[in-house]
């Protein structure tokens, strides 16, 4: 096994690339040496951030105020580029005919397509050919268990089953309540640090773990692109309906118009909590979205001798 | 205070050896793992820094969104790329040495 | 002494150019940006840290300081701390999108090494 760590990984130009490196470090380093150290008085919107936060959103936690309330557009439009990328995932993954499912699709697709050849003038060869394929691929699907808790121990085989042994089963049936209430109310409770996007991702962790453990099958009807994109683009709705509706009642876009609850209460924060509730919808499912297309993407084409 | 700029030092000294592993290690998955490292080992330093938001978001994107991201693209890459290790030279099919 | 923090952040991301400039593993590129990309993150953070300063959080303060003392200052900048959350999750997007187009090309080139690559097909 060749040592992990030896650097024979192939490379080109590695002197330009050290003298290039070397240049911006250079140009860096001037750079960051004049930048104001932490000597410096905190800048004029910092403090805004600091005394506007409690009377006017009645939340204890600034950078949630910064992020969802005064700077809310720009949160707005960085969830919105998180939106763009997963689409743009999605259209790079996509295969040349409409799509079913994010996994499984080839089985689909081969079904439709032998479906249609049926139509066409086909020899006896021709059919018996497309009844053994057929077969092969029957006795293929059947031949995946649902769980390997049946193979026999010691065999050296390509793992076909979907899920994973008992052990590891129950573990992720015990894991994933926890670490999903723990990601929820990581961005439940407004007042203190967290917000949509990290509790977001902690679903996107618990999706894979039930995944993982179970196989596509038992979570494919919950991960649906028919299911998953509506969710998200409903949370996308649901930021656009929070910011639009400050410009209508308050006249800016990410002004405050709900009632305001007391201090340190689920609800304190007003508009700022709805806006990280509803980004939480939808960078929890983008990110489910963007993972399982980059997993479920087959070749676009037809394909070749592989 | 001192203690203060001793954490900050070591968790910076951590996230640039992290770095350094990133660049060396030739095997991808072990990169990816190195990746996640840096992620967790920044958490660190956002927290001593004071930034929790920060912290959260850094941790929970460090452990699970890019090592899942980079772990899926290297096995499907693997899935189409034949050869020695993750740049395939073109190579009959039957050159199946051990794939890394 | 914040002004290491900085320069760590600037030697981060010379690290990531130069796995850019010069793997041809095109997965290890994309792990070169997210290292650029980390460093922004301690670039953004350090610049937030102010002397004696603990996190912008008013509840709970810590000892010797109260919630109001904290509201005038002797905080982390919140705004800059904005800036890294935005950054965190424009990085993720970004990889999303490289990886997702790394694998279409090991997937029609069976290669991801970027010498293979360059070769435009007519």
């Amino acid at each position: 096994m060749t040592d992990e760590l030896a650097d024979t990984e192939p490379r080109h130009r590695p002197g330009l690339g050290w003298a290039l490196a070397a240049a911006v470090g250079a140009l860096f380093a001037i750079g960051l040496v004049n930048l104001p150290r932490e000597a410096a008085p905190l800048s004029a919107v910092a403090h805004q951030a600091l005394t506007v936060a409690q009377p006017h959103w009645h939340t204890t936690e600034p950078v949630n105020e910064v992020v969802y309330g005064t700077r809310g557009f720009d949160t707005f439009g960085e969830t919105f580029l998180l939106l763009a990328a997963v689409v743009s995932v999605v259209v790079l993954a996509r295969r040349r005919e409409p799509r079913y499912g994010y996994i499984g699709e080839e089985v689909e697709g081969s079904r439709e397509r032998r479906g249609v050849a049926q139509g066409s003038r086909s020899d006896s060869g021709e059919r018996a050919a497309r009844a053994a394929e057929g077969g092969e691929q029957e006795t293929y699907d059947a031949a995946r268990p649902d769980t390997p808790d049946h193979e026999p121990l010691g065999v050296v085989r390509h793992e076909t089953a979907h899920a994973m042994t008992v052990v590891t089963r129950n573990a992720a049936k015990t894991a994933a309540p926890i670490l999903a209430v723990a990601g929820i109310y990581l961005c439940a409770w407004g007042y203190t640090p967290g917000g949509g996007f990290p509790a977001g991702a902690v679903l996107l962790g618990v999706v894979l773990l039930l995944y993982a453990g179970f196989g596509y099958p038992a979570i494919s009807r919950a991960v649906r692109p028919g299911v998953v994109e509506v969710i998200e683009l409903a949370g996308a709705v649901l930021i656009i309906a929070a910011e639009v509706l400050g410009l209508v009642f308050k006249g800016a876009v990410s002004e405050n118009w709900l009632p305001l609850a007391p201090l340190q209460t689920i609800r304190a924060g007003g508009v700022a909590q709805v806006f990280s509730a509803s980004e939480l919808i939808e960078v929890g499912t983008g990110l489910i979205i963007a993972v399982f297309t980059i997993l479920g993407m087959r070749h676009d084409w037809a394909g070749d001798d592989a | 205070m001192t203690g203060f700029w001793v954490m900050d030092y070591l968790c910076l000294a951590l996230v640039l050896a992290a770095a350094l592993m990133v660049v060396r290690i030739r095997n991808l998955a072990g990169a990816a793992m190195a990746l996640s490292a840096m992620g967790t080992v920044l958490t660190l330093l956002f927290v001593v820094l004071g930034a929790p938001d920060d912290a959260h978001s850094e941790a929970v994107v460090g452990a699970i969104a890019l090592p899942a991201l980079y772990l899926i693209a290297i096995g499907k890459v693997r899935a189409d790329v034949r050869g020695p290790g993750e740049q395939g030279k073109r190579r009959g099919p039957d050159d199946m040495d051990a794939r890394r | 002494m914040i002004v290491v923090n900085y320069l760590a952040a600037g030697a981060l991301f010379c690290i990531g150019l130069y796995v850019v400039l010069t793997r041809r593993n095109l997965i290890k590129l994309v792990m070169g940006l997210s290292v650029m990309e980390a460093s922004t993150y301690v670039l953004l953070i350090s610049m937030a840290y102010r002397r004696g300063s603990t996190a912008p959080v008013f509840v709970s303060p810590p000892a010797g300081r109260s919630v109001t003392s904290l509201t005038h200052g002797g905080v982390a900048d919140p705004v800059l701390q904005n800036f890294c959350l935005t950054a965190i999750v424009i990085g993720v997007a970004a990889t999303a999108v490289f990886l997702s187009v790394v694998v279409r090309i090991a997937q029609h080139y069976r290669s991801i090494d970027a010498d293979d690559v360059r070769g435009m097909r007519g």
